[in-house]
């Protein structure tokens, strides 16, 4: 079980994350939907420690130190492989220090997006990229995955296919948390939604409960935003008002 | 070249080649070597000059102080601020092209980051200090023998 | 193994629901025969890429209609016997006429003017197609 508890976190004079409390529990597909700034790359980067923060977190109940860190891995759009070295030199590294690594899992990943396993990664496309990075973070043999906007710059036709990649390579006890903004997309394949919004969650959905309500994900998103479907046509009533009046 | 470099990997960043980092290093040494030569040069020509005055019978005291012992060995501090650099370059290095230091900070392995970013930096300091130490305890020695013997060379002047 | 080549991507209701009425349908039809093996929950989830939960609610439902089976351990299979066979073509055929009735609910109609309008239609179609009366 992951557990934040009140986290809050500053970025400079802003709060980032305001007295989030939220769980993980083993074998979730959670994703983790927000727009820019609300929260979802601070809140995952607390989690992992690459951020100072003020509350808990705890993996089963232990703070997350060196002796568990190995359990959470990370996949980020900023990329966090090293540049200059080979996807095969990244697998000797990963497989020296996490003890769990899961080398054949590694190499079907590879296989399946046909990387290249002896050139540099500097030299790979932006969206192969994108895939070595999610393909470390998936054979880390981590419990808890990580992932922030792990597709930015891929195209739908990749993303599908990794959806179905990870969907068919994912063991029951491993839990994914995928930050995104494609709502529509991940519908189907996440099992949770967590909404965060200002730092703070606003929205926590089973997609189960959802399906049974016949509510749809996004429309269940905007509503937890408070989006205003009439507003755009409200602001043009308005602004064809003021014309009609002339000068005031 | 290559050897070294796959030898001693785990002591820099991935991707940057040991072996040259510590050839640049030994070269800075050596450098640094070089510039303190100027001290042991510098005593034997205020001894010369001493004799020359000796034997024209002006009895000039012999004093000089270690002042250009510490000005020769300059290189020595440089060297090590540069390191010190280095160190921080190796850390700078993580962050370019890609956040590998997201991963550096979630290892297991508390210290990996902090060897690969200082291991050689702090040899090299290290060296330095040795280096140094030594090169000032061989100018001190030989200053000391220069003005045992100009003192020798004054006494005879005075005829004593 | 039961194939899910023709699953519509898209489609009305939740992904659960699709999934039973694609297998009922194949019943229905003939194309799923008696304990054909059905794709392990896993498989399955991947190659729709769906949440593995939806599958196994799917599969849940499909079992209590009787439409599948689990052997302890092992593959699930479908089950297609000619009263299962039945009972699916009615389900089916009940599907169709539920929206149609609801449009015509909804839009005001009353229930023997829709009746009218179904016995007259169907008399149209028999005329122009020779079949049989039901």
């Amino acid at each position: 079980m992951l557990e934040i508890k009140n986290v809050s976190l500053r970025y400079g004079t802003k709060k980032a994350l305001d007295g989030v409390t939220v769980s993980f529990a083993p074998g979730q597909i959670v994703g983790l939907l927000g727009e820019n700034g609300a929260g979802k790359t601070s809140l995952l980067k607390a989690i992992l420690g690459l951020l100072p923060f003020s509350g808990e977190v705890l993996l089963d109940g232990e703070s997350v130190t060196r002796r568990n860190i190995a359990r959470l891995s990370f996949a980020t759009c900023e990329h966090s492989f090293f540049p200059s070295l080979t996807p095969r030199a990244h697998r000797d590294f990963y497989a020296q220090h996490f003890p769990g690594f899961l080398d054949r899992r590694f190499q079907a990943l590879m296989d399946f997006f046909a990387l290249p396993d002896s050139r540099p990664v500097r030299a790979l496309s932006a969206g192969q990229k994108n895939q070595f990075e999610v393909i470390l973070a998936l054979s880390q043999g981590a419990d808890y995955i990580l992932m922030d906007e792990p597709f930015a710059g891929n195209d739908i036709f990749n993303r599908e296919d990794f959806y179905k990649v990870l969907l068919g390579i994912l063991e029951p006890g491993e839990t994914v948390i995928l930050s995104t903004h494609l709502i529509q997309e991940i519908r189907d394949f996440v099992s949770r939604a967590v909404l965060i919004r200002g730092g703070r969650i606003v929205g926590d959905l089973e997609t189960d409960e959802l399906e049974e309500s016949g509510t749809d994900l996004v429309e269940a998103v905007k509503a937890s935003y408070g989006y205003e479907p009439d507003r755009a046509a409200r602001a043009l009533d308005s602004l064809t008002g003021r014309q009609g009046e002339g000068q005031s | 070249m290559k050897k070294m470099d796959r030898s001693l990997g785990r002591l820099v960043p991935p991707g940057i080649s040991a072996g040259r980092e510590i050839v640049a290093m030994a070269g800075g040494l050596l450098l640094a070597v070089m510039l303190s030569l100027r001290a042991p040069l510098e005593t034997a020509l205020r001894f010369r000059e001493l004799s020359e005055l000796y034997r024209l019978g002006i009895p000039v005291e012999p004093d000089w102080g270690q002042a250009h012992i510490l000005r020769a060995m300059t290189g020595f501090p440089v060297l090590a601020l540069l390191l010190a650099g280095l160190a921080v370059w190796h850390l700078v290095y993580f962050r370019l092209g890609s956040r590998a230091d997201y991963l550096m900070r979630r290892l297991p392995d508390r210290l990996e980051l902090a060897r690969r970013c200082a291991a050689l930096p702090l040899a090299g300091i290290g060296a330095a200090l040795v280096i140094s130490a030594l090169i000032y305890l061989a100018c001190r020695a030989y200053d000391m023998h220069r003005l045992n013997m100009a003192l020798r060379l004054l006494r005879e002047l005075r005829g004593e | 193994m039961v194939d899910f080549k023709d699953f519509p991507l898209r489609g009305e209701g939740p992904v659960y629901v699709r999934i039973v009425r694609y297998i009922r349908a194949g019943v229905a039809a003939g194309t799923i025969r008696d304990g054909e093996e059905m794709p392990s929950r896993r498989v399955l989830s991947a190659l729709l890429g769906v949440n593995p939960n939806t599958v196994q609610k799917a599969y849940r439902m499909l079992e209590e209609e009787g439409l599948m089976v689990s052997r302890s351990g092992a593959k699930s299979c479908a089950r297609a016997t000619p009263e299962l066979v039945e009972q699916a073509k009615k389900a089916l055929q009940a599907q169709e006429v539920a929206g149609a009735v609801a449009a015509l609910f909804r839009g005001g109609m009353g229930k023997d003017e829709a009746l009218e309008l179904i016995s007259r239609m169907w008399d149209e179609l028999s005329e122009s197609e020779g079949g049989e009366e039901a």
